[in-house]
């Protein structure tokens, strides 16, 4: 059926490699989400898919079908884009219903049947006879879609085509389009440079950064155990905290902290000495520094002042900085409940267990250890 | 530096014979070196009320002062105020340099040297030093976004205005620059007028809030306020994301009766809620307790049985998206935060408790709070 | 690690590609694909263009002159030093080159002052753009006709006018000292409104916040206008002047509809009258081949830098 397999798959405009070796294999009815920052390749890649692009080298087969030299029409797929490219000269239904004429095998009355039919199914069906400037932005989206999917195709490719709408409209049809992918199982590639979108709605996630595939995994594979550096830092909002420093007999050295390894740890890292420590900032955990300035700070606590507060009303994120750093670069970010609340000054004790700390090569970025978590993840099947 | 007062200003537009109320009678008050943040959804006035302070509309009714001046009359020019544009608007055939120095030029008789001086000082705060004789076409968003602020620094200028200067900058990006804007407004202490339609932006920026809607000012408060104590059901629904859960239902007998649950109130709850009948239930996702087991909890009372139908995992946190068994209605979803730590499967049952000291209640005829969170902001601060 | 361990390859990397997949894989190459579009065009401006300057260019090195065949026998630059010598030419050069800085300069300053005049809000917009545009859609012949009329030494309106002023009556046409002026007036009346029309859209198409943003900083309209909006405008003004320059070249069908004859009013002889003078009435074949060719140069130097400017911004 759907099941798209890229192989070793290159592209290059001129002397500019936009993608380079990437392979990847989606089932069928799976739904992948490419994300990346921009330029990373992941809109090129979805391009060679649809046929819009040429591949370099490589291949790409669909349902086991070699597609290099076939044209988008006769891929069988269908693709949503970011500006949705409704035809504003035509009703809905028109819009809707172009996707079917060019399809063989339907009379004109079934063609408008599986409008209807489609309309239906997206509640757009009181909106069929409207033209496209008449509607909100989330049902010119839904329009799209419907136009995408009256034709059955075997595949899906979207192009961040949730991107044009505000923070609301986004989380709900994120939601909804989910639940449709789920429901029409085709095999759906996905585009964004959105990490929650990716996090939220996808089968697996492909991290791309400059052409080349960085990892895939589920969601929180991902989250949890990063390849590298960068997918550590680009999957997790607000990001992960990364601090430089050099791996000294086991002791983690930066410029204003010291944090020893534990045995698992070290094991892992060995005797690689440029090292960065990374750390989400909800497994960071504050209290008051005592102000009499007593009690003594464990191995893996440290003394920092609280720079900035950012209420977000369910959280709230904390900027720290370390006592002696007078340059106000801030060292770590926090997340505490949203009924905990600091101000700025604050002197507080920042403590970070071991088992949720992540170890990178500064040379490669490589993860060379990833936190902890068989312990923790309570796997619950209510 | 001044406050700034708005004084029941409202803007009528004239459209094809017809009058559309864009600004309804908004009167705020901002203090000197206040930053406050004007959110709303788009269309509903904020815009407009930010430019009539500008003076690139006119004022329909009401006043607009400047500390004792009454500038309604007064050109944009002499003003004495600096903007920043959603679109940066910078000028694309003058170097970043000449883009800074523009407005002293205009609006000042410092000699070039000044001038000249006053443009590498802003710069080398805002980190621009190396990109001064760029044209904007040559730099990235984020660096014209930096230009555009200091073209507004570089003023000194008596009030900010700003108009979704963020809106053009990527998530990172405008992350990071959400934080370094607040700090620059702090140091300055420049009294500054904020419009965004992002509610978080709002929330971490701001030192006060005024939420409008349909050209209505809807509360004014300070972020966490307007979290934990919104006035009506737009600004409870507006603020926050995910959106506050609201169930409409009736108040019958001391309790909150819906189609598939009943909550019972409690005393207080009950004296707040007296009197009126078509009421609206709200409660906070990160409120919405998902029991550990099936088993029943401590609060039977407030205790309900949930599908788990959609679980969208942000790695820090999941979002889990509950209904009521024998529903399939969307509308009729609840939403929960749990742990990112915490697996919840989609399609299994589970047991939702609601507890009673964060439940909102209002009323839906006329939108009003009834009843808020019990939450007390001031004991709870330092609370670490 | 994990950049491809989870997307074991069930096909084989490398396949057996046969001759038919080629030929295939050739068609849909994006060039052969596009070859319908790009390729008729191609051959017309082939065969019509630069097949008719290379044919010129052949004749201009002979010594063709009346109905016998040119001779290709015996090519020299004879022809363009004689062209050259001559005072005929030299003056219909400087006729040419005053027309086109005169021409161009005044209409795109006139074009532009009305086009800011406009955007400072006067009413029915629409209406009053095409008011100007309309001279832009008459012929040559027809402004030829009327400028004639205007121009009339009895009952023409220019002198009805400057009798009224006392400077009693002006032979426009007839008088060489002022009948490139008049010639050169007529032009700006027919293509100013062009001229405005192109600033027009120029303006429409800045943002109203740069207008906004210099208000905000301070400017005056008249400074915003000079030093922050006209600026920006270079984009309209280079092509404008690219199109104004081309029809300055043309000016030979105004020339020549003024009188109905391939010699001009006296003092406003161009490059393009005279060669037709020089092939069609004397028949000398070969000497206006050679004036054709300086005519090329010429526009080449009025377009060179047009492409200049295209290719340092990027868009050829």
């Amino acid at each position: 059926m759907g099941r798209i397999e890229i192989s070793n798959l290159t592209k290059r405009f001129g002397d500019t490699t936009a993608v380079e070796n990437l392979s990847l294999d989606i089932p069928d009815s799976e739904f992948l989400v490419l994300v990346g920052p921009s330029g990373c390749g992941k809109s090129t890649t979805l391009r060679m898919i649809a046929g819009l692009e040429t591949p370099t080298e490589g291949s790409i087969y669909i349902g086991g079908e070699h597609m290099n030299y076939r044209v988008p029409q006769n891929r069988d797929i269908a693709m949503v884009f970011q500006d949705y490219a409704l035809y504003p000269h035509m009703t809905v239904r028109e819009n809707v219903r172009f996707g079917l004429e060019e399809e063989p095998g339907y009379t004109s009355e079934e063609r408008d049947a599986r409008v209807e039919e489609i309309a239906d199914l997206l509640s757009i069906s009181d909106l069929l006879d409207r033209r496209p400037g008449e509607l909100s932005g989330g049902q010119q989206q839904r329009v799209a879609l419907g136009r995408a999917i009256v034709r059955d195709p075997e595949v899906f490719l979207m192009d961040e085509p949730l991107s044009n709408l505000d923070a609301k409209l986004r989380a709900e049809m994120r939601t909804e389009l989910q639940q449709l992918q789920h429901r029409f199982d085709v095999t759906t590639v996905y585009v964004t440079h959105n990490q929650t979108e990716a996090m939220t709605m996808s089968d697996r996630i492909a991290v791309m950064n400059d052409g080349t595939l960085q990892q895939v995994g589920e969601p929180l594979e991902l989250y949890h155990a990063p390849a590298n550096r960068f997918v550590g830092g680009f999957i997790g909002e607000p990001a992960m905290n990364f601090v430089e420093g050099t791996n000294e007999n086991g002791t983690f050295v930066g410029t204003y902290i010291e944090y020893p390894f534990d045995e698992p740890i070290r094991e892992n890292v060995g005797g690689v000495e440029g090292v960065v420590l990374g750390v989400r900032p909800e497994d960071i955990n504050l209290r008051r520094f005592p102000e009499d300035g007593s009690g003594s700070l464990g191995d893996h606590e440290f003394q920092m002042t609280v720079s900035v507060v950012e209420p977000h009303g369910d959280q709230n994120v904390i900027h720290l900085r370390h006592p002696d750093d007078t340059g106000g670069d801030e060292l770590l970010h926090a997340v505490t409940s949203g009924t905990t609340v600091v101000d700025a000054g604050t002197d507080v004790v920042v403590s970070i267990d071991p088992g949720a700390v992540h170890v990178f090569e500064t040379a490669t970025g490589d993860a060379l250890h990833n936190r902890r978590l068989e312990t923790e993840l309570e796997v619950r099947n209510v | 530096m001044s406050s700034l007062t708005l004084d029941h200003v409202t803007k009528v537009y004239q459209d094809d014979e017809e009058e559309v109320v864009a600004v309804d009678d908004v009167s705020v008050e901002i203090e000197d070196e206040e930053f406050l943040v004007l959110v709303g959804p788009s269309g509903c006035g904020k815009s407009t009320t930010l430019r009539m302070i500008a003076g690139l509309e006119t004022i329909t009714e009401g006043e607009i002062r400047l500390g004792d001046r009454v500038i309604n009359d007064v050109d944009t020019q002499d003003r004495d105020i600096a903007m920043v544009f959603q679109s940066y608007a910078l000028y694309p055939h003058l170097s970043a340099r000449r883009n800074i120095s523009f407005g002293l030029e205009q609006s000042t008789d410092l000699p070039d040297s000044d001038i000249q001086e006053r443009v590498e000082e802003v710069a080398s705060m805002m980190g621009i030093s190396d990109l001064l004789d760029r044209k904007p076409g040559q730099l990235s968003g984020g660096q014209q976004q930096r230009v555009a602020l200091g073209r507004a620094i570089v003023r000194d200028p008596e009030l900010f205005l700003m108009d979704e200067p963020l809106s053009n900058l990527d998530a990172k990006l405008r992350a990071e620059m959400r934080t370094e804007l607040q700090q620059l407004q702090r140091q300055l202490g420049v009294t500054t007028v904020y419009v965004t339609h992002d509610q978080t932006e709002a929330m971490t920026m701001s030192d006060r809030i005024a939420v409008i809607d349909q050209g209505e000012l809807q509360q004014v408060g300070e972020p966490l306020e307007l979290y934990h104590e919104p006035n009506n059901l737009f600004v409870a629904e507006f603020i926050g994301e995910p959106s506050m859960n609201f169930f409409n239902g009736s108040y019958e007998g001391s309790s909150f009766v819906h189609d598939h649950f009943e909550y019972p109130f409690g005393p207080q709850i009950d004296d707040d809620v007296d009197g009126a009948s078509d009421i609206v239930l709200g409660i906070r996702p990160e409120e919405v307790v998902v029991l550990d087991d099936a088993a029943v909890g401590d609060d039977p009372d407030h205790e309900y049985e949930m599908d788990v139908t959609v679980v969208e995992p942000m790695g820090d946190q999941n979002v889990v998206h509950l209904s009521f068994p024998g529903t399939d209605d969307m509308s009729e979803d609840m939403v929960a935060v749990t742990s990112g730590l915490r697996e919840v499967a989609e399609g299994s049952r589970a047991t939702i408790h609601i507890p009673e000291d964060t439940v909102h209640v209002f009323d839906n005829r006329t939108g009003d709070a009834l009843h808020d969170r019990q939450l007390d902001l001031t004991a709870q601060t330092l609370q670490l | 690690m994990g950049t491809t361990d989870t997307t074991e390859s069930t096909t084989p990397a490398t396949e057996e590609v046969g001759w038919e997949t080629k030929v295939r894989y050739f068609l849909n190459n994006d060039l052969v694909r596009s070859s319908p579009y790009w390729g008729i065009p191609f051959l017309l401006m082939g065969i019509a263009v630069y097949g008719g300057i290379g044919f010129n260019t052949a004749i201009s090195l002979t010594d063709a002159r009346g109905l016998q065949s040119p001779d290709y026998t015996n090519l020299d630059f004879e022809m363009y030093t004689q062209v050259f010598e001559s005072s005929a030419f030299l003056s219909a050069a400087q006729n040419n080159l005053v027309l086109l800085v005169v021409f161009t300069t005044v209409c795109l300053l006139l074009g532009l002052f009305l086009a800011v005049l406009l955007d400072q809000g006067i009413r029915h917009e629409n209406t009053v753009q095409t008011i100007y545009l309309l001279p832009m859609a008459l012929s040559f012949v027809i402004t030829a006709q009327v400028w004639l009329w205007l121009y009339n030494y009895d009952v023409g309106l220019m002198n009805i006018i400057t009798r009224g002023i006392g400077i009693g009556p002006v032979d426009w046409i007839g008088n060489p000292s002022i009948a490139l002026g008049s010639v050169i007036f007529a032009l700006i009346w027919q293509f100013s409104g062009y001229t405005m029309v192109v600033y027009l859209a120029g303006l429409r198409s800045l943002p109203d916040d740069q207008f906004e943003a210099a208000r905000v900083d301070g400017a005056s309209t008249l400074t915003t206008y000079i030093k922050i909006i006209i600026p920006q405008l270079k984009e309209a003004s280079v092509s404008a002047a690219v199109v104004l320059m081309v029809f300055a070249l043309k000016a030979f069908t105004f020339l020549y509809s003024l009188t109905g004859r391939y010699r001009p009013p006296n003092g406003t002889d161009i490059l393009a009258t005279l060669m037709v003078r020089q092939a069609f009435k004397l028949g000398k074949w070969a000497y206006s081949a050679a004036i054709a060719t300086y005519l090329l140069i010429l526009a080449l130097g009025v377009i060179a830098p047009y492409l200049y400017y295209q290719y340092r911004q990027g868009s050829l």
